[in-house]
């Protein structure tokens, strides 16, 4: 089949590039290999939260000019393209605060205070509690759910100056899914949560914390997978002001954003091929002209330009072999920042040097391939070398400025 | 030496590759509706673990399983989830299969001997004692209208009308029309012959076709399922050496059990033929994208149509080539629908004990049907087929007979005569 742009990867980085380039008229495709990290997005993105000594960043626009050279953001220009991403999530549905002048603190799903950029509207935030001047909040779970930590997300609090009690709560069909109990996780819960169930959930927390108990509720957020507008809806039947706690993966924000996302991808026309990988590529000079997928066999996707936007190593994209790192399906170069050895730090909590590893791309971001640019070939989001996403907190700023950096430069070939 | 060791130390069905991470789960149809079933993670990989050691841990809540491969398609880390599954359930499963499943999983035996007297048994199958008596006595759910067979099979048609004809033809496909064109809806199997003859193109049976085996397989009559599939492959192999393109299919389930199935499940080595097994809308799409084929289309043709995606079509990856062709059709106004099950799961819905999952799983679907409104719902699968027809008020065809109905059928002829 034939496309003008084919998007290896349908994670945000690769849903950023397909929904920028159909608003922009031209026609593409994503390959994607399962679902993507979004699951595993507790509805917060990063565009800078640390520096390189890992104290906090309080403007992510005015630390750009400390970072290395090889980063991301210095060859992208991140500032001016993260209003640009916004945007998009806006376009797509998406109600997230925050700006790349200032950043929020979003509490984590062990309770920790971070540094973000973006912060899902309904989830909570160290400024949103402040705002509204709570003193008193009451933390509520649910019996049997364990991934959530309300004693941890208590001490973060009352470090804010804020009391918190905590509390629990459980209906008819939560007791009923205590027979597997092992999986009582966020995505699964919500998916029971719809209907006339969620209105026995907002019953319960009704009872359980009475109006003036609390200046607000914080529930994990296990609500709205399935539909969006459930998220919304609890929080309307909650007698006191309701906002939501990040919990591990599979993690319900992150799957709504995904959901909006692929919405809005495929409503402006995209054709996303799921469950399918790219496995081998036809390159002919410095263009690359096909690549073949597991499920598509002997046909190819075609397109005059294609962007990489696979991942790293956990989804396979990048694969470390004992002597070297290789990308596998199209045999890209690698820039790695040390020998094999010298990859692992010795402490585990530590930045990983192997973080930083990716796909050698030019300034304009075209794959390396022998030593050349593939002047088709553009790499975005977590493939690209030189970002440290997890000590940084840079994951989704870099696949969304760098897919939108990319369909612009595409537009204007 | 240690990368020996890894390379070599390979699972079956890529167990070792799960990270835990609950992604397969979280769209598993059955787990959102019928809280006995611990979902895919559970019943997959986690379940493995402790069947390696003991098969006493075998779950007797797999059974839940629709074998759908959503979790498949939703696996970043490409564990054949749906596979564990099924292959535990066929190897750890202590009773013999039913009357009742066996007497579903005879699609071919039933089918023959239906069609002969078709009018009588569909008169009586429709008949509310005996879908009561069905119920108590076998267990097949009384809400259920079974499929009707059709008094001429479509193979019979075929010699009679088409075969001849064919020879005309230079390039040349063979069909796989499986058990419900040939005895429920022969109507799909000539639509598609006008269509591809149309196109240029002849069309020929397999040589003793048999069910592509997908009932026997859920049903866990495992050596039925494998004798059948070894005679199917033999016919798709020498096909292919007279000289056809192709082997094509109209129903995404047969098309997906003989690609994967056939390998992954019944150790069938299919590996020289199976790019050449494929949809018939994949291969026209091909066909038409490398320019080897044109299609005219009637000026009059106007439809409003709502494209589901059955799981297996999902599965196999070939969805959008039935969206690409539906949306080459001038007159046509295509809803791709949100992909999901609907629930019947071949042989699994008719089953009285799943009978209210399998329709609260549907309810998403049938929904959004009924908000879009559409003349048609379309889809490549026949049991989805069934499931939306006895569940909403909308008809559904298959993209092969929307098109062959678009064409004009003249003028497409004469584009492709060489």
């Amino acid at each position: 089949m034939k496309f003008d742009i084919v998007i290896i990867g349908g994670g945000l980085a690769g849903l950023t590039a397909g929904i920028s380039l159909e608003e922009k008229g031209l026609s593409t495709a994503i390959v994607s290999t399962g679902h993507s990290s979004l699951h595993f997005n507790t509805g917060s993105f990063g565009l800078l939260g640390y520096d390189a000594d890992r104290k906090p960043v309080a403007s992510p626009a005015d630390a750009i000019s400390r970072l290395a050279n090889n980063h991301p953001y210095v060859r992208t220009g991140m500032a001016s393209l993260a209003p640009q991403a916004a945007q998009l999530l806006a376009d797509a549905g998406i109600t997230m605060a925050g700006s790349e002048a200032h950043n929020h603190l979003r509490i984590s799903p062990t309770g920790i205070a971070a540094p973000a950029w973006l912060t899902l509207e309904g989830m909570a935030t160290v400024e949103n509690l402040r705002q509204q001047g709570v003193k008193r909040a009451a933390i509520v779970g649910i019996d049997g759910y364990l991934d959530f930590l309300p004693r941890f997300i208590a001490s973060t609090l009352e470090k804010a100056g804020i009391a918190a009690t905590v509390k629990s709560v459980t209906t008819d069909a939560l007791r009923l899914m205590r027979k597997n109990e092992s999986e009582m996780r966020a995505a699964n819960i919500s998916r029971i949560l719809i209907g006339d169930r969620l209105d026995r959930l907002a019953e319960a927390i009704n009872a359980a914390v009475k109006p003036g108990e609390a200046d607000v509720i914080l529930f994990p957020a296990v609500v709205g997978s399935e539909n969006p507008d459930e998220y919304a809806r609890l929080r309307r039947m909650s007698a006191t002001p309701l906002y939501y706690c990040a919990t591990p993966g599979a993690s319900v924000p992150g799957m709504i954003i995904g959901r909006q996302l692929t919405s809005r991808y495929t409503r402006l026309g995209g054709m996303i091929f799921k469950g399918d990988s790219v496995v081998a590529g036809q390159f002919d000079g410095d263009r690359l002209t096909e690549v073949k997928t597991q499920n598509l066999g002997s046909d190819s996707l075609r397109a005059d330009n294609f962007i990489f936007a696979a991942g790293s190593f956990f989804s396979h994209a990048l694969e470390a072999l004992p002597d070297r790192i290789v990308e596998p399906a199209l045999g890209l170069d690698i820039d790695s920042p040390a020998d094999r050895p010298e990859l692992f730090g010795k402490d585990l909590f530590e930045p990983q040097p192997f973080m930083k590893a990716g796909i050698a791309t030019d300034p304009a971001l075209h794959a390396m391939r022998g030593g050349r640019p593939v002047a088709n070939l553009y790499v975005a989001g977590a493939a690209l070398a030189g970002a440290d996403s997890l000590s940084e907190a840079s994951g989704s700023g870099v696949a969304m400025t760098s897919a939108l950096f990319i369909s612009n430069a595409i537009a204007h070939k | 030496m240690t990368m020996d060791f890894q390379e070599q130390n390979i699972s079956s069905h890529n167990f070792e590759q799960c990270t835990k991470c609950t992604v397969c789960t979280a769209y598993c149809p059955v787990t959102a509706v019928n809280a006995l079933y611990p979902g895919p993670k559970q019943a997959g990989p986690d379940g493995e673990r402790y069947r390696l050691k003991d098969p006493e841990f075998f779950e007797k809540a797999l059974k839940f399983c629709l074998n759908c491969k959503r979790c498949e398609v939703a696996c970043p880390s490409g564990v054949r989830i749906g596979d564990i599954i099924l292959a535990a359930r066929i190897a750890h499963t202590k009773e013999r299969p039913s009357l009742r499943d066996t007497m579903l999983a005879s699609t071919d035996l039933m089918g023959r001997t239906a069609t002969i007297c078709a009018p009588v048994v569909n008169v009586a199958l429709a008949l509310r004692p005996v879908k009561y008596l069905m119920d108590l006595t076998v267990g097949i759910d009384s809400h259920r209208r079974l499929p009707k067979y059709s008094s001429t099979k479509f193979t019979t048609w075929f010699r009679r009308n088409a075969a001849e004809r064919q020879k005309e033809f230079s390039r040349q496909v063979a069909y796989f029309h499986g058990c419900y064109v040939n005895y429920n809806y022969p109507d799909l199997g000539i639509a598609l012959v006008k269509l591809l003859n149309a196109a240029g193109t002849g069309v020929r049976l397999m040589e003793a076709e048999r069910c592509c085996g997908v009932a026997k397989i859920s049903n866990r009559l495992i050596d039925e399922a494998r004798h059948d599939a070894e005679i199917n492959i033999a016919a798709v192999r020498k096909a292919l050496a007279e000289g056809c393109q192709a082997v094509v299919a109209t129903g995404s389930t047969c098309c997906f059990t003989m690609r994967d199935e056939y390998p992954h499940i019944l150790g069938i080595d299919n590996s020289d033929v199976r790019d050449s097994i494929t949809m018939a809308t994949a291969w026209l799409y091909r066909m038409i994208e490398s320019g080897d084929v044109k299609l005219a289309f009637r000026k009059d043709f106007r439809l409003r149509l709502a494209y589901h995606t059955p799981c297996h079509m999902e599965k196999l990856g070939m969805a959008n080539y039935s969206i690409g062709l539906l949306r080459m059709i001038p007159g046509v106004e295509l809803t791709v629908l949100d992909s999901n099950c609907c629930g019947i799961a071949g042989t699994y819905g008719f089953k009285k004990e799943n009978y209210e999952t399998s329709q609260a799983i549907g309810s998403k679907l049938f929904r959004q049907i009924a908000e879009i409104n559409p003349d048609f719902v379309t889809t490549d699968c026949e049991t989805c087929k069934w499931q939306i027809e006895m569940s909403t008020p909308y008809k559904v065809k298959n993209p092969i007979e929307i098109l062959a109905e678009a064409i004009d059928v003249e003028a497409t002829a004469k584009l492709n005569r060489k």
